[in-house]
């Protein structure tokens, strides 16, 4: 085993320089104590890659919006940015965790309503976004993870399921309380949350009772 | 018969807020074997293991207001050892399931659990029974009448005993936790790149630590901390050293309370010095040893816990987003962390049946952190040191390491190579 004659300790491995002081070590190598550390993962070079495209993209309609003038009524380079920024935001999001089937469907889902709307607001056509897209898009994710929760026993799923629930009775009832007549499409979203959550209640009924005591306990 | 879904104890909520890349807030026990590791019997032995200690088999969910672990049956799988010691086993960045990780590489087994779901003796206990159905399959016939399994109840094993030691039930903030502590020194080096630790494993004849510690009159634990403190100061700039070192000794609440958990049950307790320059290593060790026994006292251990305990029960605590709380926490932690200098965790000898101790030749553990983690554990005559350092400066362990080492017997050891 190599030695460091200053620390006057043995040192394993291969190393020519003690791990203490730095001093050149003496003696013969032996066999690593630990497999050797492969080249620290710093992030793939294709995600670098999409990266930087999606980054250098903003960036040069920015210029082109900003500096150059290149543009019409509004300043679309905001909502690349937007866009560009939400795509960006997910390919993180997905590739750092194992994500369940009902986690990708929806927050890919959830991400783009959000993105659509935001893009609404900016561009003026926020009403069909908010009154077709919104409500439609949440009724087929609740059908999804309905699919998705029957067949689903151990993971995450129901628990999507009930928060999609939610989310199609909550603009209903913040209609209601701000004295608004609802859109017909949420009126349909709210039924449809009904009839999954009737669903779900008679299918798998206990399982939705302990999940929400697990959730909820306090 | 357990449930099949537990709430997390009081000092996993803080390992779940405040774990981070570097401070995976995961810890390794490993055994090392008189013999090459069969990966096929290795498996065997792990199916084996964990039939006997299910409350390893869990995977920790997000409630809305807390935490909890609900019981999984992903079935474990040995692996060849990659990649550094005490890996991220829990977080946004984890693709895995199970909270924990077998791994072997040559002669030797690690286990690799992520805090929340044990603490280092809940971990020593499956290491040994791990070992003990592996050498059963590699040697049919030889350690049949032994029996070296837990005798308590399933249930026993997977208690909350924080719970259910708490004397006291008050619902209010416990006016110790808000008092004002001073800051400590932190080590004046700058980190590992890339979120990285060295991991250093020192072996040294325990039997010659100990007559030092006994030549001192004083017991191992203060020995070592009060050297580590030595250590500390002689390596800070001399304008610094009017800060306080304060190490931090976690201590095995099963000394004190009888739990057959394999969850935490452990606190924290701090020792503080502020130096004056006219300590000695003989001064030191016996302030250290009053200061450590001061807080060892079963009425002040019952009143740390409760302390604990009580702020999980306040109204506002409980109807709190679980959200909201991590941030708290983790600011919480990021403040107490501020006021510890050095962790040094005494894990005490690791008693194997004389029928095993043939096979096994050394036991070694680790702690992540995100400063200065130092495991102390023995087996018969092997003393050995688990060092995790986030600092790229080595000052500080090879001055530990010089003053702890017995005058005879060899010094061992073995470093895992950084990027700096």
């Amino acid at each position: 085993m190599k030695k460091c004659n200053y620390c006057n300790i043995y040192i394993s491995g291969k190393r020519n320089h003690c791990p203490l002081c730095n001093n050149a070590l003496e003696g013969e190598a032996t066999s690593p104590h630990w497999p050797g550390m492969k080249r620290l993962r710093l992030k793939g070079f294709i995600y670098k890659l999409q990266a930087f495209l999606v980054l250098a993209t903003i960036i040069i309609c920015l210029a082109l919006d900003f500096l150059m003038d290149v543009r019409g009524e509004r300043h679309w380079s905001i909502v690349v940015l937007i866009w560009g920024l939400g795509i960006e935001g997910m390919v993180r999001h997905f590739i750092r965790r194992r994500l369940s089937a009902a986690a990708i469907i929806t927050d890919i889902a959830l991400a783009i309503t959000v993105l659509l709307l935001i893009t609404g607001r900016l561009l003026d056509f926020l009403y069909p976004i908010a009154t077709y897209v919104a409500p439609y898009t949440i009724a087929a994710l609740l059908l999804t993870n309905l699919i998705l929760a029957l067949i689903d026993k151990k993971g995450n799923a129901l628990v999507y399921l009930l928060g999609n629930i939610l989310m199609g009775m909550i603009p209903y009832v913040i209609y209601k309380l701000m004295k608004m007549a609802v859109p017909l499409s949420w009126t349909i979203c709210l039924t449809v949350s009904i009839v999954v959550l009737l669903g779900i209640c008679i299918f798998r009924g206990r399982s939705v009772k302990s999940e929400l005591e697990k959730r909820l306990n306090m | 018969m357990a449930e099949d879904w537990y709430r997390v104890d009081n000092v996993a909520k803080v390992f779940l807020a405040a774990h981070n890349n570097r401070d995976t807030r995961v810890m390794r026990v490993s055994a090392t074997l008189n013999e090459e590791i069969d990966e096929q019997l290795l498996n065997e032995a792990l199916g084996i293991t964990i039939k006997s200690r299910p409350e390893f088999q869990v995977r920790i969910r997000r409630g809305f207001f807390w935490h909890y672990m609900e019981q999984t049956d992903h079935v474990p799988v040995a692996v060849k050892e990659s990649g550094r010691p005490c890996p991220i086993l829990y977080g946004r960045n984890f693709r895995g399931v199970l909270h924990y990780k077998v791994s072997y590489y040559e002669n030797r087994i690690n286990i690799d659990i992520f805090h929340a779901i044990a603490d280092g003796t809940g971990a020593l206990s499956f290491l040994k029974l791990l070992v003990f159905n592996y050498l059963r399959l590699s040697h049919p016939g030889e350690l049949n009448d032994l029996v070296i399994d837990s005798s308590a109840s399933v249930d026993d094993r997977y208690k909350n005993s924080f719970v259910q030691f708490c004397e006291k039930t008050e619902r209010a903030i416990p006016k110790r936790i808000l008092n004002k502590k001073s800051k400590a020194y932190h080590i004046q080096s700058g980190k590992l790149p890339f979120d990285q630790l060295q991991f250093m494993e020192v072996h040294m004849p325990a039997s010659g630590v100990l007559s030092k510690a006994k030549e001192l009159k004083v017991s191992m634990t203060s020995f070592l901390g009060a050297t580590l403190m030595m250590a500390i100061n002689a390596d800070r700039p001399y304008m610094l050293r009017s800060k306080p070192i304060t190490i931090s000794l976690p201590v095995n609440l099963r000394n004190y309370y009888p739990s057959d958990t394999m969850r935490n049950f452990f606190n924290n307790v701090d020792v503080t010095h502020v130096f004056d320059g006219s300590e000695t290593i003989e001064s030191l060790s016996k302030e250290f040893e009053v200061k450590f026994k001061e807080k060892l006292t079963p009425e002040k251990i019952q009143e740390q816990m409760d302390r604990y305990q009580s702020i999980e029960r306040i109204g506002l605590t409980r109807v709190t987003p679980l959200a909201i709380k991590q941030i708290v926490v983790k600011a919480f932690q990021k403040s107490e962390n501020g006021r510890v200098t050095a962790v040094l965790s005494n894990l005490g000898r690791v008693e194997l049946p004389e029928e095993m101790r043939p096979y096994v030749k050394e036991i070694s553990d680790f702690c992540a952190t995100n400063k200065l983690f130092i495991t102390v554990t023995s087996l018969d005559d092997d003393l050995v040191l688990g060092i995790a350092n986030a600092y790229s400066n080595t000052g500080v362990i090879s001055r530990f390491i010089s003053g702890i080492r017995p005058d005879e017997g060899d010094v061992i050891l073995h470093s895992t190579e950084v990027y700096r």
